[in-house]
Protein backbone atom coordinates (compact mmCIF):
# COMPACT_ATOMS: atom_id res chain seq x y z
CA UNK A 1 0.00 0.00 0.00
CA UNK A 2 1.36 3.51 -0.87
CA UNK A 3 3.77 1.94 -3.63
CA UNK A 4 5.10 -0.65 -5.57
CA UNK A 5 6.46 -3.48 -4.08
CA UNK A 6 10.11 -2.93 -5.69
CA UNK A 7 10.22 0.96 -4.98
CA UNK A 8 12.32 1.67 -7.74
CA UNK A 9 12.88 5.27 -7.25
CA UNK A 10 10.15 6.08 -9.73
CA UNK A 11 7.38 8.63 -8.32
CA UNK A 12 5.05 5.40 -7.46
CA UNK A 13 4.29 6.97 -3.72
CA UNK A 14 0.82 7.56 -2.60
CA UNK A 15 1.52 10.93 -0.39
CA UNK A 16 -1.55 11.21 2.23
CA UNK A 17 -3.26 9.01 4.82
CA UNK A 18 -4.90 5.67 3.70
CA UNK A 19 -7.56 3.95 5.75
CA UNK A 20 -9.68 0.92 5.69
CA UNK A 21 -8.12 -0.96 3.08
CA UNK A 22 -10.48 -3.60 2.13
CA UNK A 23 -9.89 -6.41 -0.93
CA UNK A 24 -12.93 -8.32 -2.29
CA UNK A 25 -13.03 -10.95 -4.55
CA UNK A 26 -16.85 -10.69 -5.61
CA UNK A 27 -17.66 -7.16 -6.93
CA UNK A 28 -19.09 -5.19 -4.35
CA UNK A 29 -22.85 -4.02 -5.69
CA UNK A 30 -23.90 -0.01 -5.44
CA UNK A 31 -25.78 -0.79 -2.61
CA UNK A 32 -23.32 -2.19 -0.63
CA UNK A 33 -20.53 0.33 -1.54
CA UNK A 34 -23.08 3.10 -1.09
CA UNK A 35 -23.86 1.59 2.80
CA UNK A 36 -19.81 1.34 3.18
CA UNK A 37 -19.58 4.82 2.31
CA UNK A 38 -22.49 5.84 4.98
CA UNK A 39 -21.06 3.72 7.62
CA UNK A 40 -17.48 4.78 7.05
CA UNK A 41 -18.27 8.80 6.83
CA UNK A 42 -18.59 8.59 10.41
CA UNK A 43 -15.50 7.02 11.19
CA UNK A 44 -17.01 3.64 11.97
CA UNK A 45 -15.40 0.08 11.39
CA UNK A 46 -14.77 -3.31 12.36
CA UNK A 47 -18.26 -3.73 10.42
CA UNK A 48 -20.02 -6.81 9.58
CA UNK A 49 -21.69 -6.62 6.00
CA UNK A 50 -24.74 -8.32 5.87
CA UNK A 51 -27.59 -9.37 3.36
CA UNK A 52 -27.19 -5.95 1.96
CA UNK A 53 -27.51 -7.68 -1.79
CA UNK A 54 -30.85 -7.93 -0.78
CA UNK A 55 -32.08 -4.95 0.43
CA UNK A 56 -33.28 -1.56 -1.82
CA UNK A 57 -30.93 -0.20 -2.73
CA UNK A 58 -30.41 3.51 -1.47
CA UNK A 59 -31.38 6.99 -2.91
CA UNK A 60 -31.67 10.36 -2.16
CA UNK A 61 -28.49 12.77 -0.73
CA UNK A 62 -26.37 12.11 1.98
CA UNK A 63 -26.69 15.44 4.33
CA UNK A 64 -23.55 16.51 4.50
CA UNK A 65 -21.98 14.66 1.70
CA UNK A 66 -21.87 15.20 -2.15
CA UNK A 67 -23.40 13.61 -4.75
CA UNK A 68 -21.25 10.39 -5.72
CA UNK A 69 -19.50 10.66 -8.60
CA UNK A 70 -19.90 7.88 -10.93
CA UNK A 71 -17.05 6.75 -13.17
CA UNK A 72 -17.61 8.07 -16.68
CA UNK A 73 -15.94 5.49 -18.84
CA UNK A 74 -15.07 2.24 -19.15
CA UNK A 75 -18.01 -0.11 -18.95
CA UNK A 76 -21.16 0.66 -17.00
CA UNK A 77 -21.82 3.77 -15.35
CA UNK A 78 -23.33 3.78 -11.69
CA UNK A 79 -26.46 5.62 -11.24
CA UNK A 80 -25.85 8.37 -8.68
CA UNK A 81 -28.61 8.76 -5.91
CA UNK A 82 -29.99 12.23 -7.07
CA UNK A 83 -30.51 15.39 -5.33
CA UNK A 84 -33.94 15.61 -5.86
CA UNK A 85 -36.50 14.45 -3.76
CA UNK A 86 -36.85 10.72 -4.15
CA UNK A 87 -39.89 8.15 -3.32
CA UNK A 88 -39.40 4.73 -2.76
CA UNK A 89 -41.71 2.42 -2.16
CA UNK A 90 -40.77 -0.26 0.37
CA UNK A 91 -43.00 -3.41 0.28
CA UNK A 92 -45.26 -3.53 3.30
CA UNK A 93 -45.36 -0.36 4.20
CA UNK A 94 -47.25 2.84 3.43
CA UNK A 95 -45.11 5.76 1.24
CA UNK A 96 -46.35 9.28 1.89
CA UNK A 97 -45.12 9.52 -1.37
CA UNK A 98 -44.91 13.93 0.41
CA UNK A 99 -41.36 14.31 1.95
CA UNK A 100 -37.94 13.90 0.28
CA UNK A 101 -36.34 11.04 2.17
CA UNK A 102 -33.28 8.79 2.00
CA UNK A 103 -33.19 5.62 2.72
CA UNK A 104 -30.09 3.76 3.61
CA UNK A 105 -29.10 0.29 3.67
CA UNK A 106 -28.07 -0.48 7.10
CA UNK A 107 -25.25 -3.30 7.27
CA UNK A 108 -25.32 -2.76 11.46
CA UNK A 109 -28.54 -3.73 11.65
CA UNK A 110 -29.20 -5.16 8.40
CA UNK A 111 -32.29 -3.41 8.17
CA UNK A 112 -32.84 -0.85 5.98
CA UNK A 113 -32.39 2.73 7.38
CA UNK A 114 -34.69 5.62 6.34
CA UNK A 115 -34.90 9.09 7.68
CA UNK A 116 -36.53 12.23 6.24
CA UNK A 117 -35.13 15.83 5.49
CA UNK A 118 -37.76 16.97 7.80
CA UNK A 119 -36.81 18.40 11.01
CA UNK A 120 -37.28 16.52 14.32
CA UNK A 121 -40.01 18.34 16.47
CA UNK A 122 -42.04 18.50 13.34
CA UNK A 123 -44.98 16.55 13.09
CA UNK A 124 -44.58 14.30 10.71
CA UNK A 125 -47.83 12.89 8.38
CA UNK A 126 -49.77 9.96 10.07
CA UNK A 127 -49.14 7.84 7.27
CA UNK A 128 -45.35 8.10 7.21
CA UNK A 129 -44.09 5.59 9.65
CA UNK A 130 -46.83 3.02 9.30
CA UNK A 131 -47.06 -0.22 7.91
CA UNK A 132 -46.61 -3.76 8.64
CA UNK A 133 -42.92 -3.75 8.31
CA UNK A 134 -40.62 -4.38 12.10
CA UNK A 135 -39.20 -0.62 12.46
CA UNK A 136 -38.09 1.54 15.30
CA UNK A 137 -37.74 5.09 14.99
CA UNK A 138 -35.82 7.80 16.61
CA UNK A 139 -37.49 10.95 16.15
CA UNK A 140 -35.62 13.47 19.11
CA UNK A 141 -32.22 12.14 19.40
CA UNK A 142 -31.34 12.78 15.57
CA UNK A 143 -31.24 15.64 13.47
CA UNK A 144 -33.19 13.77 11.33
CA UNK A 145 -36.51 11.89 11.50
CA UNK A 146 -35.26 8.70 11.37
CA UNK A 147 -36.38 5.00 11.29
CA UNK A 148 -34.58 1.98 11.43
CA UNK A 149 -36.86 -1.42 9.65
CA UNK A 150 -35.55 -4.81 9.81
CA UNK A 151 -35.11 -7.84 7.90
CA UNK A 152 -37.04 -10.69 9.21
CA UNK A 153 -33.84 -12.30 10.86
CA UNK A 154 -32.88 -8.78 12.14
CA UNK A 155 -36.16 -8.17 13.74
CA UNK A 156 -35.78 -11.56 15.76
CA UNK A 157 -32.30 -10.50 16.86
CA UNK A 158 -33.42 -7.03 18.11
CA UNK A 159 -36.29 -8.83 19.69
CA UNK A 160 -34.23 -11.39 22.10
CA UNK A 161 -31.81 -8.66 22.52
CA UNK A 162 -34.13 -5.61 23.64
CA UNK A 163 -37.32 -7.94 24.07
CA UNK A 164 -39.25 -4.80 22.49
CA UNK A 165 -39.49 -3.72 19.11
CA UNK A 166 -41.97 -1.16 18.24
CA UNK A 167 -44.40 -2.34 15.39
CA UNK A 168 -46.12 0.16 13.35
CA UNK A 169 -46.37 3.76 14.98
CA UNK B 1 -1.78 5.33 7.83
CA UNK B 2 0.13 8.49 6.85
CA UNK B 3 2.56 8.10 4.24
CA UNK B 4 4.83 10.66 3.12
CA UNK B 5 4.88 10.05 -0.56
CA UNK B 6 8.66 9.23 -0.56
CA UNK B 7 9.82 6.60 1.20
CA UNK B 8 6.91 5.25 3.13
CA UNK B 9 4.86 2.63 2.21
CA UNK B 10 3.53 -0.69 3.89
CA UNK B 11 3.38 -4.50 2.72
CA UNK B 12 1.02 -7.30 3.79
CA UNK B 13 4.18 -10.08 2.36
CA UNK B 14 1.49 -11.27 -0.32
CA UNK B 15 -0.71 -13.11 1.97
CA UNK B 16 -1.91 -16.49 0.01
CA UNK B 17 -5.84 -15.53 0.07
CA UNK B 18 -5.07 -12.32 -1.95
CA UNK B 19 -3.94 -14.59 -4.13
CA UNK B 20 -6.83 -15.12 -6.67
CA UNK B 21 -7.80 -14.12 -9.90
CA UNK B 22 -11.28 -12.99 -11.28
CA UNK B 23 -13.42 -10.68 -9.74
CA UNK B 24 -12.13 -8.52 -7.42
CA UNK B 25 -13.04 -4.83 -4.95
CA UNK B 26 -10.69 -2.44 -4.03
CA UNK B 27 -12.13 -0.30 -1.38
CA UNK B 28 -10.45 2.27 0.89
CA UNK B 29 -10.77 5.77 2.26
CA UNK B 30 -7.76 8.08 1.47
CA UNK B 31 -6.95 11.74 2.71
CA UNK B 32 -4.57 12.47 -0.34
CA UNK B 33 -1.77 15.33 -0.02
CA UNK B 34 -2.09 18.25 -1.95
CA UNK B 35 1.14 17.09 -4.32
CA UNK B 36 1.24 13.10 -5.63
CA UNK B 37 3.64 11.62 -8.24
CA UNK B 38 2.88 10.58 -11.49
CA UNK B 39 1.70 7.29 -10.69
CA UNK B 40 0.87 7.53 -6.96
CA UNK B 41 -0.25 3.65 -6.23
CA UNK B 42 -2.79 3.00 -3.14
CA UNK B 43 -3.15 -0.28 -3.39
CA UNK B 44 -0.94 -2.71 -5.78
CA UNK B 45 -0.66 -5.93 -6.40
CA UNK B 46 2.21 -7.69 -8.70
CA UNK B 47 5.87 -6.40 -8.39
CA UNK B 48 8.30 -5.50 -11.19
CA UNK B 49 10.59 -8.19 -12.14
CA UNK B 50 14.51 -7.42 -13.10
CA UNK B 51 16.05 -9.78 -15.75
CA UNK B 52 18.86 -11.25 -14.98
CA UNK B 53 21.74 -8.99 -15.09
CA UNK B 54 24.91 -8.33 -13.81
CA UNK B 55 25.65 -4.43 -12.05
CA UNK B 56 28.36 -3.08 -13.13
CA UNK B 57 29.88 0.15 -14.59
CA UNK B 58 29.17 -1.10 -18.13
CA UNK B 59 25.60 -0.02 -18.11
CA UNK B 60 23.32 -1.19 -21.10
CA UNK B 61 19.78 -0.64 -21.99
CA UNK B 62 18.93 -4.47 -21.54
CA UNK B 63 18.94 -4.81 -18.22
CA UNK B 64 15.24 -2.25 -18.52
CA UNK B 65 12.72 -3.48 -15.83
CA UNK B 66 10.02 -5.74 -16.76
CA UNK B 67 6.86 -4.80 -15.64
CA UNK B 68 4.71 -8.31 -13.99
CA UNK B 69 1.08 -7.92 -14.15
CA UNK B 70 -0.17 -5.52 -11.83
CA UNK B 71 -4.01 -4.98 -9.68
CA UNK B 72 -4.05 -1.09 -8.74
CA UNK B 73 -5.74 1.43 -7.17
CA UNK B 74 -3.83 5.08 -7.72
CA UNK B 75 -3.95 8.62 -8.80
CA UNK B 76 -2.60 8.79 -12.24
CA UNK B 77 -0.93 12.62 -12.65
CA UNK B 78 -2.78 14.11 -9.76
CA UNK B 79 -5.67 14.42 -12.14
CA UNK B 80 -7.20 10.84 -12.41
CA UNK B 81 -8.43 7.81 -9.86
CA UNK B 82 -7.37 4.85 -11.83
CA UNK B 83 -8.60 1.46 -11.14
CA UNK B 84 -7.56 -1.83 -13.11
CA UNK B 85 -4.63 -4.18 -14.75
CA UNK B 86 -1.76 -3.84 -16.91
CA UNK B 87 1.11 -5.82 -17.94
CA UNK B 88 3.01 -3.13 -18.50
CA UNK B 89 2.08 -2.55 -21.89
CA UNK B 90 -1.83 -3.05 -22.25
CA UNK B 91 -4.04 -1.37 -19.34
CA UNK B 92 -7.69 -2.26 -18.61
CA UNK B 93 -9.76 -0.76 -16.10
CA UNK B 94 -11.67 2.66 -15.38
CA UNK B 95 -10.92 6.09 -14.27
CA UNK B 96 -12.54 8.98 -12.71
CA UNK B 97 -11.31 12.79 -12.26
CA UNK B 98 -9.96 13.92 -9.52
CA UNK B 99 -12.07 16.84 -8.44
CA UNK B 100 -11.12 19.85 -6.86
CA UNK B 101 -10.56 20.13 -3.77
CA UNK B 102 -9.83 16.34 -2.91
CA UNK B 103 -5.78 16.74 -3.33
CA UNK B 104 -4.61 18.81 0.08
CA UNK B 105 -7.70 17.87 2.14
CA UNK B 106 -10.35 20.58 1.37
CA UNK B 107 -12.54 18.00 0.52
CA UNK B 108 -11.95 15.55 3.44
CA UNK B 109 -11.70 11.70 3.51
CA UNK B 110 -12.64 10.25 0.04
CA UNK B 111 -13.83 6.66 -0.48
CA UNK B 112 -12.98 4.71 -3.15
CA UNK B 113 -13.68 1.57 -4.57
CA UNK B 114 -12.95 -0.18 -7.91
CA UNK B 115 -14.73 -3.38 -8.76
CA UNK B 116 -14.09 -5.92 -11.49
CA UNK B 117 -17.37 -8.11 -12.31
CA UNK B 118 -15.72 -10.30 -14.57
CA UNK B 119 -16.19 -7.83 -17.83
CA UNK B 120 -16.41 -4.41 -16.42
CA UNK B 121 -14.33 -2.52 -14.23
CA UNK B 122 -16.09 0.18 -12.52
CA UNK B 123 -14.68 2.81 -9.89
CA UNK B 124 -16.94 4.74 -7.12
CA UNK B 125 -15.18 8.15 -5.89
CA UNK B 126 -17.60 9.62 -3.28
CA UNK B 127 -16.52 12.67 -1.00
CA UNK B 128 -17.57 14.69 1.49
CA UNK B 129 -17.38 18.14 1.48
CA UNK B 130 -18.25 19.65 5.11
CA UNK B 131 -15.31 21.19 7.11
CA UNK B 132 -17.41 19.96 10.26
CA UNK B 133 -17.05 16.64 9.35
CA UNK B 134 -15.76 14.34 11.78
CA UNK B 135 -11.99 13.73 11.52
CA UNK B 136 -11.24 10.30 10.81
Amino acid sequence: MGDRLDRDGWADNFSGGIDEVAIYDPPLTPARIWAHFHLGKNGRSGLTITRLAALPRSVGRPERCSTPMPSPDHGQTWSAPSRQAQRHTIPGWTDPKVLPRETVADALFGGLHLRTALEAGRKLPASFFTGSVPHRCNRMKTPYHSCLFLSSAAASQARRRSGSLARGT
Amino acid sequence: MALDGLKQWASLNNPAGLNFSGQISLETWINPAATQGATARIISHGRLTQPPMTRNISLTLTGALLSSNEVFLRIDGGTNYVVGTSDGITFHGASAPVTAGDLGGANGWIHLVGTYDGTNWNLSAMVCRSPAWPTR
